[in-house]
């Protein structure tokens, strides 16, 4: 059996095909890229296209919070005057009864 | 194998010279395995540039480097099984049926390889292609069965099948000379 086989290993080896067969099968070859690369760069397209769109996006929706950062803040600053504006009449007004009261008080004590 | 990796993926960009190394590099083997089926060197000629056109419809099916290789082969044995099918007007002679070959005497080596490589073209295809997958390509039983998509121990038994049958048509062919 070894025999045969190393019969058979002699006999079935490999030959070259006629010259010129790469040049042949590439004659065959379409001109054109295969048809998955123009598919790749469509994909590429399409992720660059999502990616700008999406951090365009994600820009706009960062100016809308910070317009409405400054607005909250602008809110605050004015409510604050207002509470301040309210304390400061609330304070005179305090001060002036404070005032009448111990006058009436005075007054009183003199009168006795 | 890295090359070969490096042709495959410039070839999947389009690049005909990549893909011209890379028919360059297996032509050899798909062109011997087609010639050793078929016996027809025009045919084989055909054949083996059919089945790198198939490589290059196909080029992102091939993964890697080392896929291409086996991918070949069994590109190139289904085509060969494929052709014989089809091919009924040339009717394949079954082994028994064969005439026997007459070696002069004192023929050299060359004619006995050669009556060798018409007995083993006689075979039925499945046998013919574990054949010549296994000492033309020195493919063992395992790589050879996934080739072809079968059981290994099938491919065994064909493989041991078909040496019985090339082993009795020798023998027949030195009683004969004796």
């Amino acid at each position: 059996m070894n025999d045969l086989e190393d019969l058979l290993r002699n006999a079935l080896e490999r030959r070259e095909p006629p010259p010129g067969f790469a040049e042949r099968v590439m004659a065959r070859v379409p001109r054109r890229p295969p048809v998955f690369a123009w598919w790749r760069q469509m994909a590429a397209i399409a992720a660059l296209l999502v990616v700008t769109v999406s951090s365009a996006m994600y820009e706009r929706h960062r100016e809308v919070e910070r317009r409405r950062a400054v607005e909250a803040s602008h809110e605050l600053i004015f409510a604050l005057r207002l509470t301040a504006a309210k304390l400061d009449r609330v304070q005179y007004r305090v001060a002036r009864s404070s005032a009448v009261v111990k006058v009436e008080r005075d007054e009183v004590k003199g009168n006795l | 194998m890295e090359l070969v990796g490096v042709l495959l993926d410039r070839s999947v960009q389009g690049d005909a010279s990549a893909f011209a190394g890379i028919v360059r590099a297996n032509q050899s083997m798909v062109y011997s395995v087609a010639w050793s089926f078929l016996r027809d060197a025009a045919l084989a000629d055909e054949l083996a540039q059919d089945v790198f056109l198939e490589l290059y419809r196909n080029l992102r099916q091939i993964e890697s480097g080392a896929h291409l290789v086996p991918w070949l082969r069994r590109v190139t044995v289904n085509r060969c099984i494929d052709r014989v099918r089809k091919r009924k007007r040339e009717a394949l002679v079954a082994l028994d049926d064969a005439p026997e070959p007459s070696t002069p005497a004192g023929e050299a080596d060359p004619f006995a390889s050669e009556q060798l490589r018409r007995m083993v073209a006689s075979l039925p295809e499945t046998q013919r292609a574990i054949v010549i997958l296994r000492y033309q390509e020195d493919m063992d039983p395992t790589e050879i069965a996934s080739v072809l998509k079968m059981p290994v121990n099938t491919v065994k038994s064909k493989l041991h099948r078909a040496l019985a049958l090339l082993r009795g048509k020798l023998e027949r062919r030195e009683e004969k000379e004796s």
